[in-house]
């Protein structure tokens, strides 16, 4: 799998903490991933996210774009710009459990220890960067696109818009973005589900620490509302392999309770429990035709970019 | 099960040591911010494997093993096994009360000692306990009361009084001479200071049954500065005129000392000397400022950490000037027999020519139809009877009277003294008769056998300074000694001086509170050459100050037994604290001080103070340690007692060392428990070493286990 992404280097989230400017990030991203996206074997479609989409029963066959076609076997309709009106908005969890970022350095470990991962980003970071990308990549789209950061309630809503300067907006409010408190997902989904009016592709960004039990029936509301929603669940690699092994205190960044814990006598439990938690929330999403995508904060963007453009697809 | 080093015992919280380990790091100190503890707290038991011991085994043995070498250390024994007569022990604390044990802490040592030694003391044994200074006093007496003990060597209190090594042992002989068969031990617990030489009694003996085991208690250095007597030089009219102080430098350094003399609470005088080092100097104040009667003198040197001993007390009395009486028989002034007594007292400055008062016995007898005469005798310092020519009964029964209430008569017979008359006035009274006739010698006689230890002769004791031989005597008086003492004990009359032919020349006679010198010359130039010699104005003094009404002491010392004129209900003695004081049970007239201070006698014509000062030799309280208390404790033990050599062997030492008694010591010397101990511990290790090389072995394929949870405990 490595060697078929050497194009994405520039995509690591480790190379893009380096870009200041998110827009350059954004831009970088999109249109890196886009370039790699005509030259990738593994792309068995393509399409024009500006003037083109899939080609659906029904469609003029004169938009058909013969060269595409006959470049990729695949059919795609050319679209001008404007006759959008998807909406995409961007869900962002901005709770304090999204600071939170694996720190080896702290940790002394030996080689081949369970401890061994590579260093990441915090995973607020690397959904700020999923979420500028996705709107940089919604805006060169022609969608009109929002952002909506919330922890227990809504902290920050800028309403999908298709007009010059609403891109600008959206990174400025991502940039400027601080992290929030405690976080209740469903609770703020639920606020979310009431101010959505009209159908959109909602993007969820968040880390889910929540029961399902009480995660599924706020999603089920979103869907109710008639929104088409994409969630991207991102962890940290060591939320979920928990490569600890010093005895310690462990302190939950959200609520400072802290947990006296043994790592080697508890890793496997662990495990075990988080790897149930995972299960029953991407088995919930399967159920419940909601697109799903679980983002490791040292993943390349582009993984996530492609499962938005699937999801994008079902839109005309 | 008792320890002879219990101290030891401390040693097995080093069990604790691993426990605390163990349940440190049970409980993580390292933070680790987490995103969420959803799935952590949500475990059973997040820190479970941590709370166990993987090494049961090992824990134990290893704890066993220290455990075991705590108790070797602290040589345990059994009680009741091991050692004979342990259970019919007869121990007797003798504890030091005396004065030097107020220094510093040395008698809440010697206290908290005497209670570990009850603590201590073998099962079934029976105990005492006694303390003493210059008396001993059995403050319980043996028996099987541990706690009665206890309570009664917590009610001991330190006295003022001296010590009295001797007396404190013959006190818990008698106790313990009649217990039980068995071991007999008495605890010395003692400073042993310095100044504690005296050993009184003698013949008394240490049997061999009976263990001594001196416990020192004196750890301070004992520096010490003291006043430590006082001595009042008065005039011949009784005023005193000069305080002698002896102060005593008891400390190593050179020693600045100011001394302060305040009279009735006023600072008067103020001295500062310096001392060498265990050195003891006199430091005189005269021209003493005193107000009429009795005066409070306080003597106040600079306060160390004894201040009782840094003061001393007088009681110094100014009396308003009482004449001499001179009754003479001469009728005509130049016949007077009294000339030279006149001249010789008024050659003193204390005598005027308004305390010399001459009567002729004629005048007297005249007088004495007014009444006169009776009241001059009671007001005079002394009287002086020269020659007497003839005394009625009323003028006998003045002087009688005077005498034995406490006035001093001389009484000098001349050669117109008439037996008949005297031998009726004073014969059977003072228990001496005149013989007649007395009259002139055909050789003059000489003085012979003079006691020259006597008060009148100790000036002349030197045989350079005065030479009574010089002395001629042309007549005298025949002098017989009633053989029944006119009742009194033989003890009253002593003859100071006899003749060359053995016959009595001067005589003293105790009469009543009273005193009387009687001569058998007179005090002109008729009969002798005394007048006319250097000797006569001194020995005249000597002889009025043998005489006359004695002064009370200026102080006494604790412990004294003090007369008291009149009885308990009319008199009201009270302590310096304010406390009425009972007269002595066996002593009708006598009260005990034990405490310093100014003691008040209350009467109804006036109050009276007394003084009362430590005992004395109490102030040098360095101990004695070495060979030198080796040496003292070897004379403790007296001349015949099996104290001598062997008073401290080596097994007494440590005994007293650890404060356990010479059962408890021989026990555990039998017991050998410790050994034991010992070996187990041993095994111990040896068995704890292959388990670990074991368990070792069993975790070296795990790797990564040793550094969590475990760690060999």
């Amino acid at each position: 799998m490595n060697d078929a992404r050497p194009t994405f280097r520039f995509l690591r989230p480790e190379v893009l903490a380096k870009i200041a400017s998110l827009e350059l990030l954004a831009r970088t991203v999109v249109e890196g991933f886009l370039a790699g996206l005509h030259r990738s074997p593994r792309t068995g479609f393509s399409m024009d996210f500006a003037e083109y989409r899939p080609y659906m029963p029904g469609d003029d066959l004169r938009y058909l774009d013969w060269k595409v076609l006959a470049r990729t076997d695949r059919t795609y309709i050319k679209k001008f710009r404007g006759d959008t009106n998807t909406r995409v908005y961007v869900l962002l969890d901005v709770s304090a459990s999204m600071t939170y970022r694996w720190a080896p350095q702290a940790i002394s470990r030996s080689p081949g220890d369970p401890g061994r991962l590579p260093p990441a980003i915090e995973k607020r970071e690397y959904a700020c960067y999923l979420a500028a990308s996705l709107a940089y990549l919604a805006t060169r789209q022609n969608d009109a696109v929002g952002l909506i950061t919330f922890d227990r309630g809504i902290v920050d809503s800028i309403p999908a818009r298709l007009r010059p300067g609403q891109l600008h907006r959206i990174l400025s409010a991502l940039e400027r973005m601080k992290p929030g408190g405690i976080s209740a997902i469903s609770e703020a989904l639920r606020r979310i589900a009431e101010r959505l009016r009209r159908r959109s592709l909602v993007v969820l960004l968040s880390d889910l620490y929540e029961p399902p039990e009480t995660l599924g029936p706020a999603l089920r509301l979103l869907r109710a509302h008639g929104q088409d929603l994409i969630v991207f669940q991102i962890l940290d690699e060591s939320e979920v392999e928990f490569p600890f092994t010093e005895a310690a205190r462990f302190v939950d960044i959200e609520t400072g309770e802290d947990v006296p814990v043994a790592p080697e006598a508890l890793r496997a439990s662990y495990r075990e429990a988080v790897r149930r938690h995972l299960d029953e929330i991407e088995g919930f999403c399967r159920a419940h035709g909601i697109g799903y995508q679980r983002m490791f904060t040292t993943q390349p963007l582009d993984e996530a970019l492609f499962a938005y453009l699937g999801r994008r697809a079902r839109w005309p | 099960m008792s320890f002879l080093s219990p101290w030891f015992l401390l040693g097995a919280l080093a069990l604790l040591v691993p426990v605390l380990i163990h349940l440190r790091r049970r409980e993580p100190q390292h933070r680790v911010l987490f995103a969420s503890v959803l799935f952590l707290r949500g475990l059973p038991e997040p820190i479970h494997r941590r709370r166990r011991l993987r090494y049961w085994l090992l824990f134990l043995l290893r704890s066993g093993a220290l455990l075991l070498l705590v108790l070797a250390f602290a040589r345990p024994y059994w009680r009741g096994h091991g050692a004979e007569g342990v259970s019919g022990t007869a121990l007797v604390v003798l504890l030091d009360c005396s004065f030097s044990m107020r220094y510093g802490a040395r008698f809440a040592r010697a206290q908290e000692k005497a209670e570990e030694i009850l603590a201590r003391a073998p099962d079934g044994a029976r105990v005492g306990v006694i303390g003493f200074s210059t008396t001993a006093e059995v403050r319980a007496p043996l028996g099987r009361d541990r706690e009665a003990a206890r309570a009664a060597v917590r009610g001991l209190r330190p006295t003022f009084r001296a010590t009295d090594y001797a007396r404190g042992l013959q006190a818990a002989l008698a106790l313990v001479e009649n217990a039980e068969e068995g071991e007999k031990i008495i605890y010395l617990i003692s400073d042993f200071h310095r100044s504690e030489r005296q050993v009184s009694g003698s013949g008394w003996r240490l049997p061999g049954d009976v263990r001594v085991v001196p416990i020192p208690v004196a750890s301070e250095g004992g520096e010490n500065r003291a006043i430590v007597d006082a001595r009042v030089l008065s005039g011949v009219d009784g005023t005193p005129r000069r305080l002698l102080v002896r102060m005593g430098n008891f400390q190593s350094a050179r020693a600045r000392m100011r001394i302060r003399l305040s009279v009735n609470d006023r600072l008067v005088q103020e001295r500062v000397i310096e001392l060498d080092p265990d050195a003891v100097a006199t430091v005189e104040f005269t021209d003493v400022p005193l107000d009429p009667g009795n005066n409070r003198v306080r003597l106040e040197a600079d306060s160390d950490r004894l201040p009782e001993d840094d003061r001393f007390l007088l009681v110094l009395r100014r009396e308003l000037p009482k004449p001499v009486l001179i009754l003479e028989g001469s009728r005509a002034p130049s016949e007077r027999a009294s000339f030279y007594v006149q001249q010789a007292l008024l050659a003193d400055d204390a005598f005027g020519p308004e305390r010399v008062v001459v009567r002729t016995v004629a005048e007297a007898r005249g007088a004495s139809h007014r009444g006169v005469p009776v009241v001059e005798v009671a007001d005079a310092e002394a009287v002086v009877v020269v020659d007497p020519i003839a005394l009625d009964a009323r003028w006998a029964t003045a002087l009688r009277r005077f005498v034995t209430e406490g006035g001093g008569m001389i009484l000098a017979l001349g050669p117109q003294t008439e037996a008949r008359a005297f031998n009726a006035a004073f014969g059977s009274w003072l228990g001496v008769r005149m013989e007649e006739p007395g009259g002139s010698l055909r050789e003059p006689a000489l003085l012979a056998e003079i006691a020259t230890e006597h008060p009148i002769f100790r000036p002349f004791a030197d045989p350079r300074r005065a030479n009574f031989s010089r002395v001629r005597f042309s007549g005298y008086a025949g002098l017989v000694l009633d053989a029944t003492g006119g009742g009194a004990p033989s003890s009253a009359i002593l003859v100071l001086a006899r003749f060359s032919d053995g016959r009595p020349a001067i005589v003293e006679i105790t009469r009543g509170r009273g005193k009387v010198i009687l001569l058998a010359f007179g005090l002109d130039a008729r009969w002798s050459t005394l007048p006319l010699t250097p000797l006569y104005a001194p020995l005249l003094h000597q002889m009025l100050m043998a005489v006359r009404r004695p002064s009370p002491p200026p102080f006494f010392r604790v412990g004294e037994s003090i007369a008291v004129e009149g009885s308990e209900a009319s008199v009201i003695v009270r302590a310096p604290d304010g406390e009425r004081l009972r007269f002595d049970e066996e002593r009708a007239g006598r009260f005990t001080p034990e405490h310093v201070g100014f003691y008040h006698l209350r009467r109804l014509r006036g109050e009276e103070p007394i003084a009362v000062n430590v005992e004395a030799g109490e102030s040098d309280v360095r101990p004695m340690v070495g060979a030198e208390l080796d040496q003292f404790l070897a004379s403790l033990g007296g001349r015949e007692s099996g104290l001598r050599g062997s008073a401290l062997n080596a097994g007494d030492e440590r005994a007293a060392d650890a404060g356990v008694s010479q059962g408890d010591l021989v026990a555990a010397e039998r017991s050998r428990a410790w050994r034991a101990l010992l070996l187990a511990t041993i095994l111990l290790l040896l068995s704890e070493a292959i388990l670990a090389e074991r368990a070792s072995g069993r975790r070296r394929p795990v790797g990564a286990s040793l550094r969590g949870e475990g760690r060999g405990w």
